[in-house]
């Protein structure tokens, strides 16, 4: 099964076995949680949520340094 | 659309989860929590006096907007303080005309007067024109932005400059002072950064540093405020970007890091007893305040002149 992420303006799928966390996701994009907001359906949530294929998740990497 | 399992203590779906506090925050309370750390940031540095006239250095990122909505949310029933604002096109591409635009968005939600002025107005030249001399771009652009925001601000009466940076921020100061071994530099970091009396210089405020980032943002995003998220497209390869890579692997790895470096460095300044109480002096060519005969910003100037190319 794939999962579909939105990588600020890059999108990547991602084989995913079950529903896995978020955190686990990022760890395998090589993100740091510090840096992102994550999007999952359209509403901003923790690290800590779950995602199964069905679902849409954008993670926002936040900008910085102005 | 299925249930969110992350609550906030009040119930409402949670957006962060704090992991130095072990708390999860929903929008709301965390909106709370953000304004009380502004007040008490603002508060017990006694950054706010009686009839102070407070420019806003507002660039149309999430810190700087919400900066600005955070002191029109919490002082605007104050009628003894004068808020505006100030942006500063340095003159990159259109990356800066975008973020205009979203502070012009805001100011005129808020009612807030916008001023704006640019390098190549007042200094006759742009990063844009600075980079194809040099690649150390973010270094010429923070100097001049600097300049151009006191010199301003005094000019329209300031009497504190309100800057946005956060904890994030304060602490890859910290830190990339350390790097340099830069004392100077690092004496000068805190809540009122290089508190000099000088009738030229304004004082520089800092409310944000005890915010993270990533909770401005948060704090941008939920209050839909407008706000540019693009990137400078100069910003790669610096100093700083790597401090800050190191501070957020540290930070995953043993939350609380940056509060803790920020800590610490209060601390240590307080121990080292820096007097931070100095004369300034004024540059022979521009007369803006300064501790050398020649301000930087003429000295990089001069330099660009120069310069044929790096």
């Amino acid at each position: 099964m794939l999962l579909t992420v939105k990588i600020g303006k890059k999108t990547e799928k991602l084989k995913l076995n079950r529903k896995e966390k978020i955190l686990k996701i990022l760890k395998k994009l090589g993100l740091n949680r510090e840096n992102v907001v994550c999007k999952l359906n359209g509403k901003i949530v923790t690290e800590e949520e779950y995602v199964g294929t069905k679902d849409k998740l954008e993670i926002i990497i936040i900008v910085s340094g102005d | 659309m299925r249930d969110l399992t992350k609550k906030c203590a009040c119930g409402r779906p949670a957006i962060l989860l704090r992991r130095y506090e072990g708390r999860y925050y929903c929008d709301r309370c965390l909106s709370k929590q953000i304004e009380k750390s502004f007040k008490k940031t603002t508060g017990k540095n006694h950054l706010i006096k009686k009839n102070d006239k407070i420019c806003i250095a507002l660039s149309g990122g999430k810190d700087s907007s919400s900066l600005l909505y955070l002191f029109w949310k919490v002082f605007r029933q104050r009628r003894d303080l004068k808020i505006f604002a100030l942006i500063i096109d340095e003159g990159i591409g259109n990356y800066r005309k975008e973020c205009i635009k979203e502070a012009e968005k805001l100011c005129k939600k808020l009612g807030i007067k916008l001023y704006k002025t640019s390098f190549k107005k007042e200094l006759g030249i742009t990063i844009d024109k600075v980079a194809k001399k040099t690649s150390k771009t973010c270094t010429y652009c923070g100097v001049f932005k600097r300049y151009l925001l006191n010199k301003k601000a005094r000019e329209l009466g300031a009497t504190k400059l309100a800057v946005a940076h956060n904890l994030d921020d304060e602490a890859q100061a910290i830190i990339m002072n350390v790097i340099r071994c830069d004392l100077k530099r690092f004496e000068r970091l805190g809540p009122i950064p290089g508190v000099i009396r000088d009738k030229k210089f304004v004082p520089r405020i800092k409310p944000l540093r005890q915010i993270h980032e990533k909770e401005l943002y948060l704090y941008a995003a939920t209050n839909s405020l407008p706000f540019c998220s693009k990137e400078c497209p100069y910003s790669h390869d610096n100093v700083r970007r790597d401090v800050r890579k190191l501070i957020n692997d540290l930070e995953e790895k043993y939350p609380g890091t940056k509060i803790q470096i920020v800590k610490f460095y209060d601390a240590i300044i307080k121990k080292l007893a820096i007097q931070k109480k100095g004369k300034l002096g004024h540059c022979k060519k521009c007369g803006e305040p300064t501790n050398q005969e020649i301000c930087k910003a003429c000295e990089l100037l001069e330099r660009l002149k120069n310069t044929k190319k790096d």
